[in-house]
């Protein structure tokens, strides 16, 4: 690894949370004699500190979210470790080990009408958390349920006795951050928490992460493909394409001054919800996509207005400028 | 002129279940009218009767939908001809030559085994009549697709071969080639990443600086909104709340749920708190009396639990349907 | 009780219930019969139905009322042996398979197929042959319980398949549930469905066998079942001789068993599927 610090005052030792190093995960994909192999996450390296909202953004497709699944244990990396605390993860195998990285480390989905079984009662997920994670006692069950739920505005007797077709996405996806809490964790991976919910409560959730990581000591690892929420709520972020880390760093300088080729052409995709900023240049696209993942090089050699023949045959290395990381061979010096 | 027109449509969808029946009012007594040349966009929360209003307008009314009452009116060649009683063979003939629908999720309507080429020839032969192979389809649809920036390559391939935002390019072409005078779509640019979706707005746009249509774009993404439409008409459960300029929307939102709409959106470079509608959207089967808004509003009035306001022009082209708004007129 | 109350509302299910009602009434009554089932010449014979013989006599000199309630009752005993017991191997073997995947799946998969594409009826008029007498209604149900589980095993499978992949799987690891509760408290309300819609098919295919293999003589013909009072009505050339009330009356019985059961079963299915049990959850809302 190249580590050249320009900047030696960025670099604050914040205390590192989670950290996931050179994961890789490859897919077979068909079977018999028509297989091929889908890299969908390609070297990842990461980590997420304490009392911080890490974002990593990226297109549909991009691996993101087999990312999360890693790091929560529910797929397993065709190579690299995932390390919480400094333990490695992947090596748990007793359960009462694994139950007690559940309590730390927990999540909530894309699509709220699909977190809870449509047909129990919400309530239930809610005290079976309570009741696993030894909350002791039913009226202790019952208090760090209510408090949960506060913690998230929500009252008990609105939750109570009611299956999820009773409520709104925006509602769901509030029970279910309040569920993901009654464990007390120190990181909340929440995979597209937003997209699914109406304009209108979208922001009522991003706060609430903001809140968390305030109030309660709780990291957020931040998993989006909307940039405009991202800036908002995030301390750093990392934007994946095709697999890779393209980018990453602080927030605010990724986002306002993007040094990956990528980074920069997204930046100037994203619509701005501000009628006087229309975007006045032409974009044109005629690469199929399916033939960037295949790629031997940088996967985004494809479209980069500055590639050149190194580009083709090598995939970049990580390089660190101005306090963050880029991998793009224009940054080898 | 306008293009088409409605007056107190509505229209529900009707669930029976054993002995309840549940009245879905998705689309509750609207009244709009929509310009020739003109980009229309309908803003609102999902679930809110924005996908059922072009339903309804394009006549795609299938049980447990069901037009309840009011009237569309379509513009052809001057006249205002009412089309809500028009039976459906006659309606055909209207359909994709002068009103074209694009469903959400269209990208993956065509048909994946056979050649794009193919699902143009067979849409084309379904409409008109080519006894000119060369002179009544290929060409046309040679200059059609290079006036939109399309490679002619796609022809040849077949729909897996694509990305989704190239897809979603071929079915707008597709929807477009017989030069309707209106086109309706419904979310566009949901499920495409960020570079697609700009050249699918793209699209749109100069399809319609080259055929001077009107476009009639549902989504829920201001920012979709604000980059392409003329006009915006917000919608909330099943009602029109507003309707201005993009700019005025933007800059002067008079309905206390734009108003906070606008005040939600994240900009980038801006890390101000910003605030969400407090409360939750009400459902569509069991509305509050009065303004379907006031359980959430700040400003509600005594009228607003009683009376529903109706959509008034207040400023030049600006409509709202608020008791608020329209007493501060007055006074 | 409401939800019986939901279901008399449908028309499939209040005749299916009446009917079911009715045959479960005869033969609860087969307890009070004043004849012995296995005895031959207790009445006179061929005698059409006329009371106090209402549905006529056999040529062997039995009532077939008395002799129908017996049969109905065993024909039923029968087909609920075999379709509880191949339940319960159909259940366990489709969650196993479907929850734990990979090899288990595999090897379970694999004797569920050698199970599927088994011709059954000649192997069943294998046994039968061999054992004769010895084929009690208890044996028979055993047997047919045996062959009668490969097919919803693998429904069920699928089934959980499928549910193994929906986010709430997930919520529900994350709450801590391990994977023995996990599969009763998250997959049963899907797979209740399922079990009562295939439990009443089964029923009926298992009545369907009995008869066959009755018909076809190789059950123990003495014991009075649907099958057995065809097989001798056949025999006895019933139809020949006019003696019509002996052939019609297990015929009906079964044309009314099978439609019955079917019309339950169909109108259960409906009412517990998942989909339309959210809907009606959904009322309050």
């Amino acid at each position: 690894m190249n580590r050249k610090n320009d900047n030696p005052e960025k670099e604050i030792e914040k205390e590192e949370l989670i950290k996931a190093k050179k994961l890789q995960k490859v897919f077979v994909v068909g079977g018999g004699f028509a297989r091929s192999r889908l890299l969908a996450v390609d070297d990842v390296s990461f980590q997420v500190n304490k009392n911080e909202i890490f974002t990593l953004a990226g297109e549909s497709g991009c691996g993101k979210t087999t990312v999360s699944k890693i790091l929560l244990g529910f797929l397993e990396p065709t190579q690299g470790e995932v390390y919480y605390r400094g333990k490695n993860v992947l090596e748990l195998q007793k359960w009462e080990e694994k139950k007690q990285f559940m309590k730390e480390v927990q999540s909530i989905f894309q699509n709220p009408f699909e977190t809870f079984n449509p047909l129990r009662k919400v309530d239930c997920y809610l005290h079976d958390t309570a009741k696993n994670f030894g909350m002791n006692g039913k009226k202790r069950d019952k208090k760090a349920v209510e408090e949960a739920l506060q913690s998230v505005g929500l009252g008990m007797e609105e939750v109570q006795g009611r299956y999820p077709s009773e409520f709104s996405g925006g509602q769901l996806q509030r029970i279910s951050i309040a569920r993901a809490l009654i464990t007390k964790p120190s990181l909340l991976v929440a995979d597209e928490p937003v997209s699914m919910v109406d304009a209108s409560l979208r922001m009522s959730i991003v706060n609430l992460f903001k809140e968390l990581r305030d109030e309660h000591s709780v990291s957020v690892l931040y998993i989006t493909h909307d940039l405009a929420t991202a800036y908002y709520v995030s301390d750093r972020i990392g934007i994946m394409f095709r697999g890779n880390i393209v980018e990453m760093g602080d927030v605010e300088e990724v986002l306002m001054n993007p040094k990956h080729p990528y980074t920069q052409m997204l930046k100037e995709s994203i619509p701005e919800a501000d009628p006087k900023k229309k975007w006045t240049e032409r974009v044109s696209i005629t690469e199929l996509e399916t033939e960037e993942y295949m790629r031997k090089g940088c996967k985004f050699a494809g479209r980069c207005p500055f590639v050149e023949e190194k580009c083709k045959d090598f995939m970049p290395e990580e390089f660190f400028v101005d306090g963050r990381m880029v991998r793009c061979w224009l940054y080898e010096k | 002129m306008d293009i088409l027109k409605t007056e107190n449509l509505k229209s529900y969808y009707i669930l029976e279940m054993g002995e309840t029946k549940k009245e879905v009012k998705a689309v509750n007594n609207v009244t709009i009218n929509i310009r020739e040349d003109e980009i229309y966009g309908i803003a609102g929360e999902s679930g809110c009767g924005k996908s059922t209003f072009l339903k309804t307008i394009c006549k795609l009314v299938e049980p447990p939908l069901r037009m309840i009452g009011g009237t569309i009116y379509y513009q052809i060649d001057g006249k205002y001809v009412e089309i809500t009683e028009t039976k459906e063979e006659e309606f055909r003939k209207l359909r994709w030559k002068y009103i074209s629908y694009i469903p959400q999720g269209s990208m993956n309507a065509l048909n994946p085994i056979i050649r794009i080429r193919e699902s143009f020839k067979d849409f084309f032969t379904a409409h008109q009549k080519i006894e000119n192979e060369e002179r009544d389809f290929e060409e046309p649809l040679r200059k059609h697709l290079s006036a939109l920036g399309l490679p002619v390559r796609v022809l040849k391939s077949y729909p897996h071969q694509l990305s989704g935002g190239m897809r979603q390019r071929t079915t707008i072409a597709l929807a477009t080639i017989l030069k309707p005078r209106i086109i309706v779509a419904d979310e566009p640019t949901t499920a495409l990443d960020v570079v697609a979706q700009r050249a699918v707005i793209q699209l749109l746009k100069d399809i319609q600086k080259l055929q001077k249509n009107t476009i009639i774009l549902v989504t829920h993404d201001m920012a979709v909104h604000a980059n392409i439409t003329d006009r915006i008409g917000i919608m909330y459960a099943g009602m029109f709340v507003e309707e201005a300029r993009t700019d005025d929307i933007f800059e002067n939102p008079l309905h206390p749920y734009t108003k906070f709409l606008i005040a939600s959106l994240p900009k980038m470079g801006d890390k101000t708190y910003k605030p969400s509608v407090p409360g939750v959207p009400p459902s569509l089967s069991n509305l509050p009396p009065g303004c379907p808004f006031h359980p959430r509003c700040p400003y509600a009035m005594d009228i607003c639990k009683k009376e529903i306001p109706q959509l008034v022009e207040l400023n030049t082209e600006h409509k709202s349907a608020c008791f608020l708004n329209s007493k501060e007129r007055v006074e | 009780m409401e939800s019986f109350k939901e279901l008399m509302k449908d028309g499939r299910f209040k005749f299916a219930f009446i009917v079911i009602c009715v045959l479960a009434f005869m033969s609860i009554l087969s307890f009070f019969s004043p004849y012995n089932p296995l005895k031959w010449n207790v009445v006179p014979r061929d005698l059409p139905p006329r009371w106090p013989h209402i549905l006529g006599t056999t040529s062997q000199g039995q009532d077939l009322f008395w002799q129908s309630t017996f049969a109905i009752r065993n024909s039923l005993i029968i087909a609920l042996i075999a379709s509880s017991i191949s339940r319960v191997i159909a259940v366990i073997v489709g969650l196993i398979a479907g929850y734990k995947g990979g090899r288990v799946d595999t090897i379970l998969m694999s004797i569920n197929d050698s199970f599927v594409v088994m011709p059954l009826l000649p192997i069943l008029i294998l046994i039968a042959s061999v054992m004769r007498e010895n084929l009690t209604m208890v044996t028979l149900g055993l047997i047919l319980s045996l062959f009668g589980w490969a097919w919803d095993a693998r429904v069920i499978r699928s089934q959980i398949l499928s549910l193994r992949e929906r986010e709430f799987t997930y919520t529900a690891i994350l709450s801590g549930t391990r994977t023995f509760s996990l599969v009763i408290k998250e997959y049963f309300p899907f797979i209740i469905p399922i079990i009562f819609s295939t439990v009443i098919n089964n029923m009926i295919w298992a009545i369907g066998m009995e008869v066959t293999l009755a018909i076809l003589g190789l059950t123990n013909i003495e014991v009075p079942t649907i099958g057995t009072m065809i097989h001798w009505a056949v025999n006895y050339q019933s139809m020949l001789l006019g003696y019509w009330w002996w052939i019609l009356t297990p015929v009906v019985i079964s044309i009314l068993l099978f439609v019955a059961l079917y019309l339950l079963s169909s109108s259960l299915s409906e009412y517990l599927d998942p989909r339309t049990r959210i809907q009606r959850i959904g009322k309050a809302g």
